[in-house]
């Protein structure tokens, strides 16, 4: 079976709004993928849609070739985990992982309880009695455990702290080398996870922005760090986003590829240039998309 | 490798075990409410027996059961991965299934019941009606009103507070013809209609009829709602 999902022209409108416009991508089988998005810009619709929660409006979402909406043999290949407060369940951990379990064609159970006590989950607890941060633990065991073909993680991650989320980050890039999978990974969080991603998805007022390999991406832009003047002649005619200023020294990212000999000029001025963050250009990314749809 | 795969069934299964768990405690409660009304008022107070006493309590767990039906157990299954179908399949089998185990363990009751201190059994199908009948009946309405619930259930979710308006009236039309195909009093129009030009077996198969057609319908109508329902995150 093929697992690459393919959404084409996929739209999702709720009364009048469109959460999700024309969105064509394709998630190959096996990568790990960050979904990035500022808050509303249609992370979970687009997520809950590949879960078959709701059907699209417009287009379509095919697996193997296949609608996945109601696909009885699709479906139990995805798992979603996504921030919940689980309140209406009243079910313990064990109970509820056991109903996993039954539903999951690839659970993995002694897996489960490796992760169970390493994250320091009790099993006895009533699911509406954990606390935010072990929901979200509960909601990554049940996402890593289930070794779904394709799994996806909606910001689970905001509930745990900086530990927990450390430790889930490194159970990810171990069990996905262990068992290759698609991950899908949507955050605001982007400077702690961008060294996850090998491809990201940047999704902005319910459409594409772009959908390129990590390091294509960082390849970009650069920072160009060092005494200001020298930063100011050198950034002249160039496309830039946030100057930092301190003393003297001035740290300006650049949104252009540097030709070689715009790079040995920087090294003559004595300017430092370096790697540009995710996180910079996603904000610049979708200001400039902002920009473009006022105008 | 893959496990071997009927999610129906297995949500089947699973919705039995639930329900019967909470249908437990109902039970517990109904039996030792009836042993306290026949110890205080004797057999005349409460007139006819466990198997009548419990047909109430029975009716309204499988109403709320199933008004809980879709925004607990679909939700819960879709989110497991599970298709609207098969939580559908599972759910219709699942009721089913509880109609006839609430019957046997209402039967049961009554048969201790009749051993320790005999009573009058009297239903509202008559005294002198079979047992065989009896069962099938009652467990059909029991499972009616499960529909009506889950005919509520299902509608709120799928188109909220007007949804609510439209399958409340349904569930309600489907309770009230259904008391109609199988009133006890024997007066009501319909039965009146019926018995003047239908000897009384024919009437019975008019009434397992209607109540095949107005069930299926109820049950026609909640799967279309549900087949393709948005599930709330």
């Amino acid at each position: 079976m093929k697992k690459d999902v393919v959404l084409n022209h996929v739209t999702k409108t709720f009364g009048n709004v469109n959460a999700i416009e024309n969105v064509s991508l394709q998630f190959d089988e096996g990568k790990i993928y960050g979904l990035i998005g500022r808050n509303g810009a249609g992370k979970t619709t687009l997520l809950s849609l590949l879960a078959s929660f709701s059907e699209p409006s417009q287009g379509t979402i095919e697996m193997d070739g296949k609608p996945l909406f109601e696909n009885a043999d699709l479906m139990e290949q995805i798992t979603f985990v996504y921030e919940r407060d689980y309140q209406e369940n009243s079910e313990k951990v064990k109970e509820h992982l056991e109903a996993v379990e039954a539903y999951k064609p690839y659970y993995d159970k002694d897996y489960a309880m490796e992760l169970i006590k390493d994250f320091k989950l009790s099993l006895k607890t009533p699911l509406n009695q954990l606390s935010k941060g072990m929901k979200s633990v509960l909601n990554a065991i049940i996402g890593l455990a289930s070794r779904s073909p394709v799994t996806i993680f909606d910001e689970i991650y905001s509930g745990m702290d900086a530990p927990t989320r450390e430790l889930f980050y490194q159970k990810v890039i171990e069990d996905h080398a262990l068992h290759p999978r698609t991950m899908i990974l949507s955050t605001h969080l982007v400077s702690e996870m961008d060294y996850l991603f090998e491809e990201v998805v940047i999704l902005h007022k319910g459409k594409m922005l772009l959908k390129e390999p990590a390091d294509e991406l960082l390849d970009r832009g650069v920072s160009v760090t060092g005494a200001a003047e020298g930063v100011d002649r050198f950034i002249q005619g160039l496309k830039t986003i946030n100057t930092q200023t301190l003393g003297g020294t001035k740290s300006v990212m650049v949104i252009e590829q540097l030709t070689e000999e715009q790079r040995r000029n920087a090294r003559q001025e004595g300017l430092e240039i370096g790697p540009v963050s995710l996180q910079n250009l996603f904000i610049h990314l979708t200001k400039e998309g902002e920009h473009n749809e006022e105008n | 490798m893959k496990k071997i795969n009927r999610n129906d069934f297995k949500v089947a299964y699973d919705m039995i075990f639930v329900q019967l768990g909470w249908a437990a405690w109902m039970i517990s409660i109904a039996l030792v409410v009836y042993i306290g009304l026949r110890y205080f008022l004797g057999t005349d107070g409460i007139g006819s027996g466990f198997f009548s006493f419990i047909e109430n309590p029975y009716k309204i767990f499988m109403l709320v059961v199933g008004i809980l039906s879709v925004p607990s157990f679909l939700s819960y299954y879709v989110k497991l991965g599970v298709t609207r179908k098969h939580y559908f399949t599972g759910a219709a089998l699942s009721s089913a299934a509880l109609s006839l185990i609430f019957m046997i363990i209402a039967v049961i009751i009554t048969g201790v019941e009749q051993i320790i201190a005999a009573t009058d059994v009297e239903t509202f199908l008559g005294v002198n009606t079979s047992w065989m009948l009896i069962f099938f009946v009652f467990s059909l309405n029991i499972f009616i009103y499960y529909a009506a619930g889950w005919l509520i259930g299902a509608g709120y979710y799928r188109f909220g507070g007007w949804g609510l308006t439209f399958s409340i009236s349904g569930a309600l039309l489907l309770i009230f013809m259904m008391d109609l195909l199988w009133s006890g009093e024997l007066n009501t129009p319909l039965h009146r209609v019926l018995s003047i030009s239908a000897p009384e077996n024919l009437s019975l198969i008019l009434s397992f009829g209607g109540s095949f057609l107005l069930g299926g319908l109820a049950v026609w109508g909640i799967h279309r709602m549900t087949k393709r329902v948005r599930v709330k995150l």
